[in-house]
């Protein structure tokens, strides 16, 4: 095993969360470094995603591209991630410049890498440079205090292609074939090298189920870019008790408000989502009821096949141990679901048996968004998605672009070699394939959802003579993306906050920034614009901060609290979020308010508002969403709902009778979506301190401590002086 | 009059059944339906501050009236992941 690198250290000892060390890399001098980061770095910046934009913003500028040198990937964790008596402590973010996007991304993700990187003494490893022979692996021992860039090592062809497989003969490679709890790894599949949707796999072993299982940051390409990078895989071990990995200042509160949080789960999961037994695929059935499930490029929201994917059917045939499936120890909402020994039918690996963590219900919507409704297939999909280094969603949602593509003719056998119908499971196996080999049609897919755009504007045009900008402006409508990331998986044609939810999210549209479906398509809790735009402002900012201090939502977000109802807005389970904010005073000996984690919060987001604004992503243009997402575009969209959109042009328009012609209606309800679409972008600029055109005020900035030169300089571009009133929204 | 209660996700695999029609009097309100079927399935948990209470997809209250032909869903509160 060549070392082409390594040094010795002594593991800084954390203090309230924090270790204030984070280690750098760079691998094109293979140069290994810690830097202890300025006791006013973590006020400022916090942990975890704030960390990642603190480097992106200083580290990178507007011509860095995801394979640039100076990119650099983040994995960090945060202040309260690693505590195993608060559950949902063990997420930590990987964060970088997106192939996808052109701008910051991150994705969280769980398991026991983020814990043990801090016990390794390091708030955030920092990757940087571009690797200039060969693969490498990066080991981090805390125990020996050592730390190397070694040559990748070989196992064999299947073998080194995935990421999980990959993964485990590492581990064993490394630790005298020993798998333990004492060590993590993550790793990338060769997936992620031939496309732009390339995820991280966090690697932990699990000793109730005997096996390493896996969790993803999957949005946004963060494992295309460490395969750019040439890092094929980031060991850390050590073996430091859990209990001291944060050295709370009062360690009686972390239990308490541990234990307070804990008493929550156990009495409400078993009665609400029960995500507990079902994990995430318990949504399916809802969304489907409500008109959300993304069924065929979300044309339709609700299918009479979904059944076959609610979660009782992954309960009784895949779900068959029926044991906590937490990602890191002393969660007991423990929702990340596995199945053992199930045997693969297709694919390079048909006729293995494998366990598979998940599926997610973001991979069973992604699977539906290509017509199928076969639970062994969500199961294969599932598993080889993980292997390749692949999203399930992104992969999903291009997939059904070019499904659509051929529905609608702008795709032919000419293209494609082979039937894109909706529901062809062998189809979509075929494609799944070639996306991560980087062949055939799987090439074009891999690169996402607007590059295939192009490309099928491109043949479609040359093939029919039709102007390409007019075919590129047909496609656009249904294309599922902003900002260039696909969305997740939620129909939002109902729901005009959520609309929002994706547009403004900073990083595409990914749910994780605002899920406001329910709040506003059931419940009807946002009726005026004001009010969505309030929600669009507070639940980004809640969100963020979890993104930031290394921690999970679902135990907050979909487990209300009893006392919830009794509040002024039980949506935001306030009485959940005080047990938050005592756990995070108790570690790190603040005295913090909900407001000041919001504040706190609330800088963040603006840091990376301004790195999009750096990038190109910034202003309102980028926050526009295409037309599926607002309604249907084609007739036969509006005639399979339109009991609800007569409904709602009725009410709209105050008029009884509408037009005799399907295409009228549909025509009078995108004029009204879009109309509506860009008050609410008025609305929600002005709530966030933005100008009409989405840029932050230069006072916004200013109240963060974020006005700096680089800053000014950059609102500068667009226009904007301090004290120059006619940037004002509204 | 003839309502219909839907159920779903736990409710589904408690109750065994999707849907559940029951005659009622007129001027009978959600609240009255909700002992009704917890007397039915004693085993569901129908705590009022779990549940979203639909009549017809629209939000309702526990003392709405009831009409011929109304569809009650009894739904968790979901927060999005």
């Amino acid at each position: 095993m060549h070392v082409h690198s390594s040094i010795t250290y002594e593991p800084a000892i954390t203090r309230g969360g924090y270790t204030d060390r984070v280690l750098h890399v760079n691998l094109s001098t293979s140069e290994i470094d810690i830097w202890k980061m300025p006791p006013d770095h973590k006020d400022k910046y916090v942990g975890g995603r704030g960390y990642a934009l603190a480097l992106i913003w200083e580290k990178t500028r507007a011509e860095t591209r995801h394979d640039s040198p100076e990119n650099i990937v983040v994995m960090a964790s945060g202040p309260l991630c690693g505590d195993p008596r608060f559950p949902g402590s063990g997420k930590f973010i990987v964060g970088t410049i997106s192939p996808l996007t052109n701008t910051f991304i991150d994705s969280n993700i769980g398991g026991h890498f983020g814990p043990l990187l801090k016990r390794c003494g390091f708030d955030a490893l920092a990757v940087s440079g571009l690797s200039p022979d060969g693969e490498k692996v990066l080991q981090i021992d805390g125990d020996r205090g050592t730390i190397r860039i070694i040559d990748a090592p070989v196992f064999g062809e299947g073998i080194d292609a995935g990421g999980l497989t990959y993964g485990e003969s590492l581990l064993k490679a490394l630790n005298d074939h020993e798998l333990n709890e004492h060590s993590a790894v993550v790793t990338t599949g060769k997936g992620a090298e031939n496309a732009r949707f390339g995820i991280v796999n966090s690697l932990f072993f699990d000793r109730r189920r005997n096996r390493l299982r896996a969790k993803q940051a999957g949005r946004g390409g963060t494992g295309t870019v460490m395969r750019r990078k040439g890092l094929k895989a980031v060991v850390v071990q050590t073996r430091q008790a859990a209990t001291r990995a944060n050295q709370p200042m009062d360690v009686k509160g972390v239990k308490e408000a541990g234990a307070q949080l804990k008493r929550v789960l156990s009495k409400m999961d078993p009665t609400q989502l029960r995500l507990a037994s079902w994990g995430t695929t318990v949504l399916v059935e809802y969304m489907n009821k409500f008109h959300i499930l993304p069924v065929r490029n979300y044309q339709s929201g609700q299918d009479p096949e979904a059944e076959k994917l609610f979660a009782d059917i992954f309960l009784k045939d895949y779900f068959g141990r029926k044991i906590p499936d937490g990602c890191f120890s002393g969660c007991n909402l423990a929702c990340a679901k596995g199945a053992e020994d199930v045997t693969l039918t297709r694919g390079p690996w048909a006729g293995e048996k494998v366990g598979i963590d998940g599926p997610e219900y973001e991979t069973i919507g992604a699977v539906t968004a290509m017509g199928v409704f076969d639970p062994q297939f969500v199961m294969e999909y599932n598993w080889y998605c993980d292997e390749y280094g692949l999203d399930t969603i992104s992969t999903g949602v291009t997939m059904a672009f070019l499904m659509e593509c051929w529905q609608r003719g702008y795709l032919t056998k000419e293209d494609s070699e082979y039937d894109l119908n909706w529901g062809n499971v062998a189809s979509a196996d075929r494609l799944l394939h070639e996306t991560a080999n980087g062949t055939g049609l799987g090439a074009i897919c891999g690169d996402g959802t607007v590059r295939a755009r192009e490309w099928v504007a491109k043949r479609h045009s040359d093939r029919t003579g039709a102007p390409r900008e007019e075919v590129l402006n047909e496609l656009k409508a249904f294309a599922m993306e902003v900002k260039g990331l696909e969305f997740s998986m939620y129909s939002t044609k109902e729901s005009l906050a959520q609309q929002g939810g994706y547009g403004f999210a900073l990083k595409g549209p990914q749910h994780d920034e605002a899920w406001l479906i329910f709040i506003d398509q059931v419940h009807k809790e946002l009726p005026t614009f004001e009010m969505k735009a309030e929600a669009l402002k507070w639940f980004p900012l809640i969100r963020t901060w979890f993104n930031a201090v290394g921690l999970c939502k679902l135990p907050w977000i979909d487990v209300r609290h009893p006392d919830a109802a009794k509040t002024a807005n039980p949506a935001q389970n306030t009485p959940t979020l005080a047990y938050y904010v005592n756990y995070l005073n108790a570690t790190t000996g603040s005295k913090k308010t909900l407001q000041d984690v919001l504040n706190d919060s609330e800088r963040l987001y603006h840091l990376q508002k301004m790195i999009n604004l750096r990038q190109g992503k910034g202003t309102r243009v980028s926050d526009q969403i295409p037309l599926r997402a607002m309604g249907p575009v084609f007739t036969n969209e509006y005639e399979g709902r339109s009991e609800y959109y007569d409904e709602w042009l009725r009410e709209q328009t105050g008029q009884k009778l509408l037009p005799a012609g399907v295409e009228e209606r549909l025509k009078m309800l995108i004029e009204l979506r879009k109309e509506a679409y860009q008050k609410l972008c008025d609305s929600v600029y002005l709530e966030k301190g933005y100008t009409t055109d989405g840029v932050p005020l230069p006072e916004t900035l200013e109240r963060f401590g974020l006005l700096d030169e680089r800053a000014a300089a950059l609102l500068s571009e667009h226009g904007l002086g301090w004290g120059d009133d006619r940037r004002l929204s509204n | 009059m003839v309502i219909s209660v839907n159920f779903y996700g736990l409710q589904r695999m408690v109750a065994q059944t999707d849907e559940v029609q029951m005659s009622l009097s007129d001027g009978t309100r959600v609240d009255h339906v909700l002992e009704a079927v917890q007397e039915r399935f004693p085993t569901l948990p129908l705590q009022k501050e779990d549940l979203l209470i639909t009549v017809n997809d629209k939000v309702s209250t526990a003392n709405q009236l009831l009409k011929e032909r109304d569809k009650i869903s009894l739904l968790p509160h979901i927060g999005g992941g």
